[in-house]
């Protein structure tokens, strides 16, 4: 009795879970990446396979950021001869360049990505920095920060990106800017910034460094402070 | 030197408290690991005690632990099974 009742029973679940993978096989090649005719990620750059965008997982101190680029303003202050203010196109309007750049979190995941962006020395250029200012903090929109020496900014042409992979930033990469903080762990490279603040505070630690992670985020030294 | 060892039910009883230890430890595994990924709840429902970057260093150390907690309480049990056949 038991056997045909179970019998009974599969015979009716397995036809709906056959009607289910057609549905679901059929809904896959017609998700809206396929069917868009707009801008499409890049997957491979110059021989070289990229990760996707959706592999960098979601770490922030507080959720994705929404910026308006009606009020959005990129405040270039501290040591410097000419604060700016400078608005989305403004940033834009400076020279650009692309890279692939892997990044690496501390969480253990990491994605290689095709950046495009500004050189952030080339912003600070139009500031004018003055001599003492060894430290770059950068500022975020969610109240984020995190420094880089000057010197690593000028010596690695470091970016502040615009585009990821071929397409501009998604909120939740942080659009409108992000530092592309090459060789340093993820959390050197900060999101939704609103702020380049030069300093000649050497003793800085951002939102991570005060809270034991190293300040030096070199990828390929230790994670913790001593 | 070792003869308490000769003592099955206290060694069983040690090896139960490497069992309850090796829970405990991978507890502390599971919630150093959401304190590293889902630190935004952990960190303030620790007080603050779990942060990610304590919760990272302790994740760790706490891996360790765990796996030799484990050896030892199923290397006891089995010990001890093996002791009760031959006798």
């Amino acid at each position: 009795m038991r056997q045909r009742g179970a019998r009974r029973a599969l015979s009716r679940i397995i036809p709906l879970m056959a009607a289910w993978l057609v549905v679901a096989c059929a809904g896959a090649g017609s998700g809206p990446s396929a069917a868009s005719s707009g801008p499409v990620e890049i997957r491979q750059y110059q021989g070289q396979n990229l990760s996707a965008i959706s592999d960098i997982l979601e770490t922030d101190i507080a959720g994705p950021q929404h910026v308006s680029l009606d009020t959005y303003r990129l405040k270039v202050s501290g040591l410097v001869n000419k604060p700016l203010e400078l608005t989305y196109d403004q940033v834009l309007g400076y020279d650009h360049f692309s890279k692939v750049v892997t990044l690496r979190c501390v969480d253990g995941w990491d994605a290689t990505i095709l950046w495009e962006g500004v050189r952030i020395t080339d912003i600070l250029a139009a500031a004018g920095v003055r001599d003492g200012a060894p430290v770059v903090i950068f500022h975020a929109v969610d109240g984020y920060t995190s420094s880089l020496p000057l010197a690593y900014l000028q010596a690695n042409d470091i970016l502040l990106a615009y585009n990821i992979n071929g397409l501009t930033l998604p909120a939740e990469q942080g659009f409108p800017f992000m530092v592309v903080a090459e060789s340093k762990w993820g959390y050197k490279w900060v999101k939704w910034v609103d702020g380049i603040e030069l300093s000649s505070d050497t003793s800085y630690r951002g939102y991570w460094e005060s809270r034991g992670y190293d300040n030096n985020g070199d990828g390929s030294g230790p994670m913790f402070e001593p | 030197m070792f003869v308490w060892l000769e003592d099955k039910r206290r060694i069983r009883r040690i090896g139960r408290w490497f069992g309850w230890l090796s829970l405990a430890l991978v507890l502390l595994t599971m919630l150093t690991g959401y304190g590293i990924t889902k630190f935004r709840i952990v960190d303030p429902l620790t007080a603050g005690i779990l942060g990610k970057a304590v919760s990272q260093r302790w994740h760790e150390t706490v891996g360790l632990l765990v796996l030799a907690a484990l050896a030892l309480h199923v290397g006891i049990a089995l010990w001890s099974r093996w002791r009760g056949a031959q006798d």
